[in-house]
């Protein structure tokens, strides 16, 4: 019976001991990022310098506090259901999923991630169709709940037509190619990565963001309402880290080792020496908000709102809290550095 | 040649990306203060050198193909392209061998897998009711396949299988557990579409929660009293049609959830497949239905993983009656309900389950037997809370260099009453658990339990069983 007994508070000491450290003093233990990989565990843009720079580790060294890096197979979806569960507290991701994760939770947009971020649909090399209408009724690979679902919401919805007036099929970026590659599928939604396709003649372009420029992507920089508000010097800390990594890649004396970074994330340096050929890479590193990028994201949270891919409307001004960056962005001089884009991406003084 | 050697070039990858991790800790500036201050100039220029002298000294990511490509732009020329393919040749080789000789081949897609339990438990002896006795015990083992034997990419209409042999826990025989054929009727790629599937051979027996939940997912060391004494956790041959209706889609979380589920089958009631059991023993079938209605939420809404549900049996049991010392076969209706609401979210859940059966007794009056019936029925209430990202689908599939899953906790308790003969309410078995899993692989726990069973007759408590519990559960 003396045995029982200490087995029941064994496991109420347990109990206890666990719950313990889910209660958290002046800073927390661990920050935990969650963000997206593409063939390995290794984020791209300005989370790839941190990553690859340890400038996050660094930073965070001194209190005693880890970064847990979590790189998630299943893209924005996944990062928001590890925001739901709260398993992360710092998160990139495209511009949908993040108007999704706003629409049902609580978190901030503190910077843009990514603007610019290309989008092509593609079909079989030996495909007769040389239109969207073409593909009225043919398969078509779209990832459901990342930025190539809004991209194929609003490329169907820019001719007129309806999804229903196609088969798109659910498929993760990964299954996609492999169906597109064994000719499953008609069509496929792709990135920065279509260069490969070309250059292997396994797909041909068939519309892209090349002709519709309004149809780029853009991610952003998120944090949880809760850590933000339980630790606000801890968040200014690690957007001012974040803003370092950018200022990095931006320059454009560190373009080809930067691009050779994001190589490491497994897409071939060729890629994107392709995809980003005449594109300064300030350009795409940006983390500042503006009209090009806060056009885009509200049109994605109008859009969004009339398919019923959300259900409940927000600003952009709810949003975003753009406190920690402009401190930032003060404290290391560096408000005019970026070049500002108008609403249609043209060049305009910031 | 050398120039794009790929041994190489992942070598010096390796040395070089070490030289500049260890680079990186002696170049790092001083951490920034916590303090909000503005930095002045001066800092920020040292600042921004330092992350230049960082950022020029680091290489790529161990692991990268492209870690010498940025500096070394010379052509490449037909030398190096010609060992280049000498190196692919080799490795097309080497794995063609390994394929050849090491590897088991098959036909159709397999997926194998098994599971395995051994526990250690002991109890203070007063009654066995819990299920637990003293010393080492293997517990349940499976080992099976499952795959598909038709994949139509055009609709998700796919053939599956099952094919998985386990043992009983008391002679440790394996005997065939899951053997079924499965194929989608209607169209599967839409998640905006009902599903509807058949699968037919022997399986689980949709009934409820506790029976149809699979060992990994379970609390609990032992099952619910009433899934094994009402004959509901055990597998049977029939034939199952699943489906559910009006799906609700969040695709922001990949998350989708029908507002109803439902289940017919038709069963030989007779259990599963054993020594001498391999037809319908008393030529009738029994037929099971189930419905659930499911909360048709998106996934952050707080009554995600809330649902209700309700299971009818019917079927008929064989049972001798003695008449003038002849005795004689008849058959009587073998019935169970059952009702249940599960809230199955994270971090917090719980699940009530009710279940009532009507089987067949023999009564004897006066050297006459007659059938009778007799009804019994049972309560089972699981409070759970989670710590760790272990349920949390998306967070637990990561890109990792390392042999990463999330620790997670699992406190739970459980109360679980059997009334035997609800005319006789004042005589059931009531079984108090206490438990915690922890899981620390990916498809490893070990569970603990602390069991008290009190057994009532009568309205008299006999004297308490203490079990204790403590379950290694490992699969593959």
């Amino acid at each position: 019976m003396r045995k029982i007994a200490s087995v029941f508070l064994l496991i109420g000491i347990m109990t206890t001991l666990i719950s313990g450290t889910a209660l958290s003093a002046d800073k927390p233990k661990v920050i935990r990022i969650g963000c997206t990989g593409s063939n390995r565990p290794i984020p791209g843009n300005a989370f790839g310098i941190l990553y690859q720079l340890h400038l996050l580790e660094e930073e965070f060294k001194k209190d005693g506090i880890q970064v847990e890096w979590n790189v998630f197979k299943g893209a924005g979806p996944a990062s928001n259901e590890a925001l739901a569960n709260d398993a992360v507290d710092f998160v990139t991701f495209g511009d949908l999923p993040s108007i999704i994760g706003r629409a049902q939770g609580k978190i901030k947009l503190l910077a843009i991630h990514e603007t610019r971020r290309a989008a092509y649909t593609i079909v079989q090399p030996e495909s007769k169709a040389k239109s969207i209408a073409d593909l009225k009724g043919k398969k078509w690979g779209v990832s459901y709940g990342t930025s190539s679902h809004l991209y194929f919401s609003k490329l169907v919805d820019k001719f007129g037509f309806k999804e229903s007036d196609f088969k798109p099929i659910n498929f993760s970026s990964g299954d996609g190619k492999a169906a597109f590659l064994a000719k499953e599928i008609d069509a496929l939604n792709v990135g920065s990565e279509v260069v490969d396709y070309l250059a292997l003649n396994q797909g041909k372009v068939i519309y892209g963001t090349d002709k519709a420029p309004e149809l780029k992507g853009t991610a952003g920089l998120v944090v949880t309402e809760a850590f933000a508000k339980k630790y606000p010097e801890i968040t200014y800390r690690f957007v001012k880290t974040f803003v370092r990594a950018a200022k990095l890649g931006s320059e454009p004396a560190n373009r080809e080792k930067t691009l050779s970074l994001w190589a490491a994330t497994g897409t071939p340096l060729s890629t994107y020496k392709k995809e980003y050929a005449n594109i300064p890479l300030a350009l795409i590193l940006d983390p500042i908000p503006d009209e090009y990028t806060i056009s885009h994201l509200k049109d994605g949270i109008k859009f969004s709102k009339e398919k019923g891919i959300i259900r409940k409307a927000f600003t952009f001004e709810e949003w975003y809290d753009g406190s920690y960056l402009n401190r930032a962005l003060k404290e290391l001089k560096l408000e005019k550095y970026w070049p500002a884009s108008d609403i249609n991406g043209k060049p305009t003084p910031r | 040649m050398n120039k794009i050697n790929p041994v190489i070039l992942v070598l010096g990858s390796l040395v070089f990306s070490n030289a500049n991790l260890q680079a990186a800790e002696t170049k790092i500036p001083a951490p920034h203060s916590a303090v909000t201050i503005q930095a002045t100039d001066e800092e920020n220029k040292v600042e921004n050198q330092s992350d230049q002298n960082l950022f020029d000294s680091t290489g790529s990511t161990p692991g990268s193909n492209n870690s010498t490509t940025s500096v070394d732009t010379a052509p490449v020329t037909h030398a190096d392209l010609e060992g280049v393919q000498t190196q692919i040749n080799i490795l097309q080789e080497q794995w063609q061998r390994k394929l050849d000789k090491g590897t088991v081949l098959s036909t159709r897609n397999a997926n194998l897998s098994g599971s395995f339990t051994v526990n250690y438990g002991f109890n203070n002896g007063n009654i066995t009711s819990a299920g637990v006795n003293d010393g080492f015990k293997a517990g349940i083992t499976s080992l099976g396949f499952k795959g598909n034997l038709h994949r139509d990419y055009e609709a998700g209409k796919n053939i599956d299988y099952a094919f998985t042999i386990g043992s009983d826990k008391t002679t440790f025989n394996l005997l065939p557990s899951d053997l079924y054929l499965s194929y989608q009727i209607l169209p599967s790629l839409d998640p905006e579409k009902p599903l509807l599937n058949v699968t037919v051979g022997q399986q689980k027996k949709p009934f409820g929660l506790e029976a149809t939940t699979s060992d990994d997912k379970k609390p609990t060391v032992t099952v619910a009293q009433f899934a094994s004494t009402m004959k509901l956790n055990e597998r049977d041959l029939g034939l199952l049609i699943h489906g559910d209706l009006f799906p609700v889609n969040d695709y922001g979380f990949k998350y989708r959830v029908p507002l109803i589920e439902y289940n017919f089958m038709v069963l030989n009631g007779n259990g599963p497949i054993g020594s001498g059991n391999l037809t319908n023993a008393d030529n009738s079938e029994d037929l099971l239905g189930r419905f659930v209605l499911n909360a048709p939420v998106e996934y952050n809404n707080p009554l995600r993983g809330l649902s209700v549900g309700t299971s009818f049996y019917h079927g008929r049991k064989t049972t001798s009656i003695t008449n003038n010392n002849v005795a004689v076969a008849s058959k009587g209706d073998r019935n169970r309900f059952g009702a249940d609401i599960a809230y199955v979210n994270t971090p917090i859940g719980f699940t009530y389950e009710y279940a009532q059966a009507k089987d067949p007794v023999a009564v004897t009056v006066n050297k006459i037997s007659v059938l009778n019936s007799t009804k019994s029925d049972s309560q089972t209430f699981t409070l759970f809370y989670n710590f760790g990202e272990q349920f949390v689908k998306g967070f637990v599939q990561q890109d990792r260099y390392d042999d990463w899953w999330p620790t997670s906790y699992q406190p739970f308790f459980r109360i679980d009453r059997l009334t035997p003969d609800t005319s006789l309410r004042s005589t059931h078995t009531d079984v108090y658990t206490l438990g915690f899993n922890w899981f620390f692989a990916e498809t490893t726990k070990l569970q603990i339990n602390y069991n008290r069973t009190l057994s009532y007759v009568n309205n008299n408590k006999s004297s308490p069983d203490n079990a204790f519990v403590a379950q290694f559960q490992f699969g593959f």
